[in-house]
């Protein structure tokens, strides 16, 4: 019986891996804001055999987080891929509001979630196959390249991006396996605000299927689809700046010509 | 032994004031969801007049909100903890493209996106009561539609004929999907087209109104529209079928469309997108 905790379980890739996950031999703890989406997740998965224990929570509430997390003990796998992004690429900034509430979510969401748990897991006896416990945070292809308009979205992004690979190092001498999840577009409540066509756009189950494939070789990075990872990674070798202005410059001529 | 509950949409008049009677007949506590008070409460009688001792509730609520769906849903998963059928009846047909307050294309929002959103909060009730069916009223409308899932709402090339055809068959889709994820659950999920039915559908305005008007005498009754749906609501026979869709009581092959793997995961996805409540943004081709 495996142990598994899953926060941003009521939509989007969080749904769509707990879906994937349910069977009977997993007991999920799902957590989320949204109740009513929460609850049809659990019972979905319920269908499949699997044992669920749904949780309302505010990922960002660090708090009522270790609370929680620590109440799901043991723990084999978590997923925390509770995030929000309100603005896309149009020329609009985002507001303090939603830059503060970007932040606290998606990177104050995710060690919320995974410090609690990599606690849980250090004490944890170590598996027949060498681990102690696996943790796989949601940070996305956005971490590689500072989009306009999101650029909160972007930061956050790339913090958890950072702080799991360098964390991983060390997590990884303890038994412990900390993968960070770079997705490209996925269709998804999230991705709603995206006014551009979106290259490669994916289905989350599509999106799950990857992820839980490669989570199974314990890599630092996943990251997909490859044609976007390498675009990105080209970015990033360009002058600071000079990408994110392109981008801002290339917008606002779409937009004239409409 | 208490009676299983039935939720029936649109059940104050055409189909569903006759599936509700069927049901009612079938001793179901059957629970009214339509909009019209006055509407509501000549349904109720006529069917307490023609079944005396039927058990009835009804609801008033605007199938065009979500908003207003969620909360029917709470407020029924509230009193009935188990639903043993749901019945997605209502449905619109619209001469022109209008818009909900919640910013979603009325057609749309009423025959794909509220049944959907009704039928995901009612699951908990659904699964609770062992064996449920979800039975979508679909249309052959849906047979020859085409399906673009970046572009449900119809915000270019609206018509109605596309619009219901559209919005019919994305329900079927989502419809036959959830019966695949419910496979071995005990709740079943099918879609039915009742046949050609001269009911209030045809209260629409102008030229549209008028065509249906003259075909009227041609096309079924009520009662005989809602045969198949209570055929498959309460056939004993059927109690295992699901992701199907039937015409004249008999499963018939649906579009080929609605079995297309592919589509039926955006349909799905870009369903949850839009139910999400967050503002889509203006998409460009």
């Amino acid at each position: 019986m495996k142990s598994i905790l899953i926060t941003g379980a009521a939509s989007g890739i969080g749904r769509a891996l707990a879906l994937r996950l349910a069977s009977p031999d997993h007991v999920l703890h799902l957590g989320d804001l949204n109740g009513e989406a929460l609850r049809q997740t659990a019972a979905l998965c319920q269908v499949t055999g699997a044992r669920t224990m749904a949780r309302v929570i505010d990922v960002g509430d660090a708090q009522s987080m270790e609370g929680w997390v620590s109440s799901c003990d043991p723990l084999d796998l978590v997923l925390a891929c509770a995030g929000v992004q309100y603005t896309s690429l149009v020329g609009e900034a985002e507001t303090a509001g939603e830059t503060r509430r970007t932040i606290s979510v998606n990177l104050g969401g995710v060690l919320n979630t995974a410090l609690p748990a990599l606690e849980i897991m250090a004490r944890q006896p170590l598996s027949e196959t060498g681990m102690r416990g696996q943790i796989g945070v949601m940070a996305s292809q956005g971490a590689f390249v500072s989009v306009p308009g999101a650029s909160a979205y972007c930061a956050s992004k790339a913090a958890v991006d950072n702080w799991a690979v360098g964390r991983a190092a060390l997590a990884r001498r303890q038994g412990v396996f900390i993968t960070s999840i770079c997705p490209g577009y996925v269709r998804t409540p999230m991705t709603t605000v995206n006014a551009f066509p979106m290259h490669g756009l994916m289905e989350p189950d599509e999106a799950a299927r990857i992820i839980l494939t490669r989570l199974k070789k314990r890599p630092v990075r996943i990251a997909f689809p490859w044609r976007m990872y390498a675009a990105a990674r080209f970015g990033g070798l360009l002058p600071a700046g000079f990408p994110a202005r392109m981008l801002a410059r290339n917008y606002a001529r779409q937009q004239r010509s409409r | 032994m208490s009676r299983p509950v039935a939720v029936v949409t649109g059940a104050t008049s055409g189909i569903g004031r006759e599936i509700a009677l069927g049901l009612s007949k079938a001793d179901h506590h059957v629970v009214m969801i339509g909009r019209d008070g006055a509407r509501g409460a000549a349904a109720v009688e006529s069917i307490k007049a023609e079944r005396p001792g039927a058990s009835l509730d009804l609801h008033l609520t605007d199938l065009s909100s979500l908003a207003d769906t969620r909360a029917l849903a709470a407020a029924l998963i509230e009193k009935h903890p188990a639903i043993s059928l749901l019945v997605n009846n209502a449905g619109v047909f619209s001469a022109s493209r209008e818009v909900t307050g919640e910013g979603h294309e009325k057609v749309l929002a009423i025959n794909h996106l509220s049944p959907f959103v009704l039928t995901g909060a009612l699951l908990p009730a659904l699964q609770a009561a062992g064996r449920a069916r979800i039975v979508a009223i679909g249309s052959d409308t849906s047979d020859r539609a085409k399906i673009d899932p970046d572009n449900l709402e119809l915000e270019r090339g609206w018509n109605f004929v596309r619009a219901y055809g559209q919005a019919k068959l994305a329900q079927m889709i989502t419809t036959f999907v959830l019966a695949e994820r419910l496979a071995g659950s005990g709740v079943t999920a099918n879609v039915v087209h009742p046949g050609a039915v001269a009911t209030n559908l045809i209260r629409a305005q102008g030229p549209i109104g008028l065509a249906w008007k003259i075909m009227a005498p041609f096309m079924l009754t009520a009662r005989e529209g809602a045969e198949t749906p209570l055929h498959v609501s309460l056939a004993p026979a059927l109690s295992e079928a699901t992701g199907l869709y039937f015409k004249a009581r008999k499963a018939a092959p649906p579009n080929p469309l609605a079995l297309n793997p592919v589509l039926r995961r955006a349909v799905w996805s870009a369903t949850e997108q839009l139910i999400s409540g967050r503002a889509m943004a203006p998409r460009r081709t």
